[in-house]
């Protein structure tokens, strides 16, 4: 229970932390620090060998997310408004007080470990609030990646399977590889 | 040797290979003889065959399995194989010749490769990987590196990537049950997330935004060739799901909702078309009109089969492809001519807007097109049941022909320089050619729209 509470409190802590970061490296460190909440979870329903695949390919995606940065052309990026942080938390505080309303009704449907439901709803609703409000492409990589770990986290607890495990590790790393893509591109900041 | 090696596997091998060759001439007439080889192939391969054997045709198996999972073309899947790699090799001629080939050939193999691995696993709701996979590789071909317009792309990526887990939840919910849904509860759940996961492929509206977008920033001639490849992957996909849940095709609010929102996707598109200046973002709001147009023709199959489907699919891809072209030609012809509107008209700019402003009435539906003959049968079955589908269709198709007509005003009030008429190249002929065949195959459509029946083989539970 409290190991359980525990995870719930690091995944949200870990969102936060990506929400209200000003500086890039910071949010993948807390983009890293979810990969590896989301291996201790789906520890609790896989081996071991397979479960550290994802932990593996989500820390690879992130050394390719960091290297694509340090060569990119960075804006400047600025300490945002008190009012942006505030509105971001409230947005990701009002989807989980949501999350917590239904987590009971959506654990009907699919009948997984409840803190795996939640963690891995709240990742996903928090992955779509990040590729929602934020603007640079870096910060849509982080906020698809989000989701996906919230979806593997729900997903892994449904279904077990190699082939599965390996398109989706392959997923991740190409979507951390398209950053790297679009690194130089030169962002106009507006006041958000 | 099995099917999924020879069309699946080896593409992908070749098409990684073809990017260690530094010439880039070799590499594209290597691209175009490989999709020829491989159409050519399937015409004389058997898959699983019964019975005889002709002393042309070789036989191998339908099915490879991978780490638990089957990959599966049958013999009724192989017009699809030849259709894929078609496509190929004509947009690959054309991206040759408008010299835009540097990005999808040969990447392009590969990407038809995984869109054939998504069709063809079994179980099939594994697909939405495979298209996940396909959808990131897709943006190297269509977007230049560094590139500063990105904001379709990334909605592109989004969109398509949160339908992802939607179609994979829905799999999980509808595991076992192919042929009666668990129960009454969990159909409303799988049908809701089969359905978001739907919509968020084909662009259906509120989520839609991307497509004028991804046209405006990029070469159609890219966009259209993965986009066209890619939707007609999808639309595969959603006929194998009907086919393969019984208690999916006898639901009647799947295809009230397929009538309901091809009609509003097809007015979307053809009001986008009216008000839209810039050339590349029609496209864009063609490829919706289109996506509706098909999504109309899915949505009354319970009443007239899925026969309808592939003749509005196959006019609407010749037709589409023309439409990509002519944009394309009119965008990069000489002198800077047409980005926003015609000022002077040179042989280029001249033929281009001749096709354009075909593809256009092909598109409508006019008569003596190839879009007419299907677009009258779903005229004709609309009409018997749902009459405002079929006014909003007819808005829709006016939209269309009103956009030609003022094209067709805007190019006879140039004038036109003579000298510049006189000059023919390679683009002009590729053009023209294409153009000629399709106002043949538009007086008789027997040539060509029937063979694309053969998209629907291997859907047995939906052909009546």
């Amino acid at each position: 229970m409290i190991i359980n509470n525990l995870l719930i409190f690091s995944a949200l802590a870990s969102i936060v932390f990506i929400l209200i970061a000003s500086d890039w490296r910071m949010r993948i460190a807390g983009l890293s620090s979810l990969y590896i909440v989301g291996f201790i979870v789906i520890l609790q329903v896989w081996p071991i060998a397979l479960a550290s695949v994802k932990l593996i390919s989500g820390l690879m995606g992130m050394a390719l997310l960091s290297t694509s940065q340090l060569t990119a052309y960075q804006p400047g990026e600025s300490r945002p408004y008190p009012s942006v942080i505030v509105f971001r938390l409230l947005m990701a505080i009002l989807f989980w007080i949501i999350i917590s309303a239904v987590a009971q009704k959506i654990n009907e449907w699919l009948p997984i470990p409840y803190t795996n439901l939640f963690i891995g709803l709240s990742l996903m609703s928090s992955g779509i609030i990040i590729v929602g409000i934020m603007k640079r492409f870096i910060d849509t990589i982080i906020g698809l990646l989000t989701i996906l770990i919230g979806f593997d986290i729900i997903y892994s607890s449904l279904e077990g399977s190699a082939l599965v495990t390996g398109i989706l590790a392959l997923i991740t790393i190409l979507i951390c590889l398209l950053s790297g893509y679009f690194n130089d591109v030169n962002y106009e900041e507006e006041p958000e | 040797m099995n099917a999924p090696i020879l069309w699946m596997i080896s593409p992908a091998v070749i098409s990684l290979l073809l990017l260690t060759i530094q010439s880039r001439r070799i590499r594209n007439y290597t691209f175009i003889i490989v999709c020829l080889i491989l159409v050519g192939i399937s015409l004389f391969t058997r898959i699983d065959l019964i019975g005889t054997k002709r002393f042309y045709t070789f036989d191998i198996s339908s099915t490879l399995t991978i780490l638990g999972r089957s990959f599966a073309i049958f013999e009724e899947g192989k017009f699809l194989i030849q259709f894929i790699y078609g496509f190929n090799a004509i947009w690959g001629t054309s991206l040759i010749i408008f010299k835009k080939s540097e990005r999808i050939i040969p990447l392009g193999l590969l990407f038809s490769a995984l869109l054939i691995a998504a069709i063809s696993v079994e179980p099939f709701l594994y697909s939405a990987f495979f298209i996940e996979i396909a959808i990131i590789m897709s943006i190297p071909l269509m977007m230049e590196s560094g590139s500063k317009e990105i904001s379709g792309v990334t909605r592109y990526l989004i969109f398509l990537t949160l339908s992802m887990p939607f179609i994979l939840l829905a799999g999980w919910f509808l595991a076992g049950g192919e042929i009666i849904p668990v129960n009454p509860e969990q159909l409303v759940q799988a049908t809701l997330l089969l359905g978001l996961g739907f919509i968020l492929w084909l662009a259906v509206f509120p989520f839609h935004s991307w497509v004028p977008m991804i046209f405006s920033e990029t070469d159609p001639l890219r966009s259209g060739f993965i986009l066209l490849l890619l939707e007609s992957a999808f639309f595969i996909l959603i006929l194998k799901f009907i086919n393969g849940f019984v208690w999916l095709r006898e639901y009647d609010v799947f295809f009230q909702a397929s009538l309901f929102l091809g009609a509003i996707m097809s007015v979307f598109g053809s009001i986008g078309l009216v008000f839209q200046e810039k050339l590349k973002r029609l496209a864009g709001f063609e490829l919706l009109h289109t996506i509706g147009v098909i999504l109309l023709s899915i949505g009354l199959s319970p009443a007239g089969g899925i026969s309808l489907f592939p003749n509005i699919f196959g006019s609407r891809i010749l037709g589409f492809s023309l439409l990509c072209w002519s944009i394309s030609a009119l965008e990069n012809s000489d002198n800077g001519i047409f980005p926003e509107d015609i000022k002077q008209v040179n042989m280029l700019s001249l033929i281009s807007a001749a096709c354009m402003i075909y593809s256009l009435l092909v598109l409508s539906g006019m008569p003596l097109t190839i879009g007419f003959p299907p677009m009258q049968v779903l005229y004709q079955l609309l009409a018997g049941k749902f009459s405002l589908v079929l006014i909003l269709l007819l808005l829709s198709n006016s939209f269309l022909a009103i956009v030609a007509f003022r094209i067709i005003a805007r190019v006879v009030k140039n004038e036109f320089e003579f000298n510049k008429l006189l000059i023919i190249g390679k683009k002009e002929i590729f053009l023209l050619t294409y153009l000629f065949l399709l106002i043949v195959i538009g007086i008789f459509p027997n040539l060509l729209l029937p063979k694309f029946q053969n998209l629907i083989l291997g859907f047995d539970f939906l052909i009546k």
